[in-house]
């Protein structure tokens, strides 16, 4: 593994220097279509709100970093490009150095400035202009943390997808966490399952009295996610209908600690995977 | 500075393009690969550059593996692709972006082989023609004071005074530690820059001789009848009767026409390739 602070320097000049054309009118585009999207929900629900102000922040950072992430390995997928590409004297590490660099910080930060600032223009015209007093989202929701962590997650694995895959790398790597999501669902919906069975509370009389509610029958398993400390939900059936209230099921601690340890150690198994994909690259 | 030990390479299982190759290149010279299309040339120099790995066998290269490429083996091997790609900069643009990459750039001679090749310094590279464009290429890759420089159909796309001009560059820069590979299809282009002829054939070097030895030990000259002259072992009908490759039985001394050589060794190879047995 060798890196080079003044030979990364020269590659991310180099990136930018290339490409600027590129991203100039990649920003113009996005903060159009953003105002675009922004003008349909005011037109059509009469107010830009808080929640569909994060919801377009939220949705149009997934796709557009979907879109700008799988085109940060396009030197690869041309065979002339892939050449020179390869022949640059760089290491692989500085390469996947800056690709996470530009695709996790970089764009998100760029995005969000733009967003932001389509959001305040429009936020404006609504308040003033259409007389809605809506509260401009400033990345100030409750879950935009977690969200963002999500990010990293989604990027990890289209930046695999985007060295994995030299043609129609966006619709491969879509299709991939499309899967990848669709497989751990199943998975965990296995697990949940067979480990669950057909236990019930152990206490569930007093679950029971404590929801004003008698005759609790049995419960069932609805899904699990054991990364984020909560192995399933579940809701009961409560004098022969099935109640709407769920009950949260919680690893153990050290089980719990295996799983957040697995989840920290994702992106970094993703990255590793993308390295090793780009130290192997051949024409 | 170039050695390849029973070097085996193919795309697919079955099809071998390189045939357990042995080979040795030496700094100072400049080495012509030949050989039909599909014979392996373009292979066997990306195998050199590190771009594929061989299936068996070694290649080592200025003590490098090729395989991991290192920076420090890439800054010093510059591969001129026959097809390239340019960023939407201009020429000095180019030079700030990717001569930091090379620690021997040496700038003065850029300009100097830019000058010879007679290219407006002043344009965007996405508004020169493809000649124009190779033209800078050549320019940055004999600049880089790399010390091994492979061009792949170098001369492909130059117009005939470049070609006069890529011979005249290339005959002047080139140090003694340095090795140069030029794969090419048109010959008439460099014949007179080859120190030393490979070709290749079905993914074997039949033959590899500097062009001393090839002219040593074969004559190639125009006569007006085959008559006139015993049994040529290859000849083309020429303007002025016949352009021929005999055997050089008198130790006449003529100059290496290698288009002529390499269909004479292609057509004739069990009565050539003897001749250079040791």
């Amino acid at each position: 593994m060798q890196f080079s602070f003044s030979r990364f320097i020269h590659l991310c000049r180099l990136q930018l220097a290339a490409n600027r054309k590129l991203y100039l009118l990649g920003m113009a585009a996005l903060a159009g279509m953003l105002l675009a999207f922004m003008l349909f929900f005011l037109i059509t629900d009469d107010e830009l709100s808080y929640n569909t102000q994060q919801t377009i922040y939220m949705i149009g950072l997934v796709l557009s970093s979907g879109v700008f992430t799988t085109t940060i390995f396009k030197q690869y997928a041309e065979k002339s490009q892939r050449t020179q590409a390869l022949m640059l004297p760089v290491s692989a590490l500085e390469k996947m150095v800056l690709a996470v660099l530009l695709t996790l910080v970089v764009y998100p930060l760029v995005y969000t400035v733009i967003c932001l600032s389509c959001l305040k223009v429009m936020n404006y015209i609504d308040i003033y202009w259409l007389g809605n007093p809506n509260a401009l989202y400033w990345l100030n929701a409750s879950y935009t943390p977690g969200l963002l962590i999500m990010y990293v997650y989604v990027q990890s694995f289209v930046l695999l997808g985007a060295i994995w895959f030299r043609k129609q790398t966006f619709v491969k790597s879509a299709v991939m966490i499309c899967l990848i999501i669709i497989g751990i669902h199943a998975v965990h919906s296995f697990l949940g399952r067979k480990i669950i069975g057909s236990a019930q509370p152990a206490n569930v009389e007093a679950v029971g009295q404590k929801l004003g509610a008698t005759g609790i029958s049995n419960f069932r398993y609805d899904g699990g996610m054991p990364y984020i400390n909560t192995l399933l939900t579940a809701s009961a059936k409560i004098n022969g209908k099935w109640d709407t209230e769920y009950y949260m099921v919680e690893l153990p601690r050290p089980g719990f600690a295996i799983m957040a340890t697995v989840l920290i150690l994702v992106p970094f198994f993703l990255w590793f995977i993308t390295l090793l994909k780009l130290r192997e690259q051949q024409l | 500075m170039i050695s390849l030990q029973d070097l085996t390479f193919s795309y697919r299982k079955g099809h071998l393009v390189l045939n357990n190759l042995q080979l040795h290149f030496e700094p100072g010279r400049i080495y012509g690969l030949l050989g039909k299309n599909g014979a392996g040339k373009s292979s066997l120099l990306y195998n050199i550059c590190g771009l594929l790995y061989p299936q068996a066998g070694q290649c080592q290269v200025m003590g490098f593996n090729p395989a991991k490429r290192q920076p420090a083996f890439l800054r010093q091997v510059y591969l001129l692709p026959e097809a390239f790609h340019l960023p939407d900069v201009d020429i000095d643009q180019y030079v700030r972006l990717y001569a930091p990459f090379y620690p021997g750039f040496d700038s003065a001679a850029f300009d100097r082989h830019l000058d010879v090749f007679e290219v407006p310094r002043r344009q965007q590279l996405h508004a020169l023609s493809h000649g124009q464009q190779k033209k800078v290429l050549i320019s940055f890759a004999l600049a880089t004071t790399a010390r091994i420089l492979i061009m792949d159909e170098p001369t492909n796309g130059l117009d005939i005074p470049s070609k006069r001009q890529f011979r005249k560059v290339i005959a002047g820069c080139l140090r003694e530690d340095q090795c140069m590979i030029i794969s090419t299809h048109q010959v008439k282009d460099l014949d007179s820059l080859i120190d030393e002829v490979l070709i290749l054939e079905n993914g074997r070097i039949i033959l590899k001789e500097p062009v001393t030895r090839i002219t040593e030990k074969l004559s190639f000259r125009q006569v007006l009848s085959l008559e006139e002259t015993e049994a040529p072992l290859y000849s083309e009908g020429a303007l002025k009767g016949y352009a021929i490759v005999a055997v050089n039985r008198r130790e006449e001394h003529s100059r290496l026409d290698m288009e002529m050589f390499f269909n004479a060794v292609m057509v004739e190879k069990e009565k050539i390739l003897p001749l250079f047995t040791r």
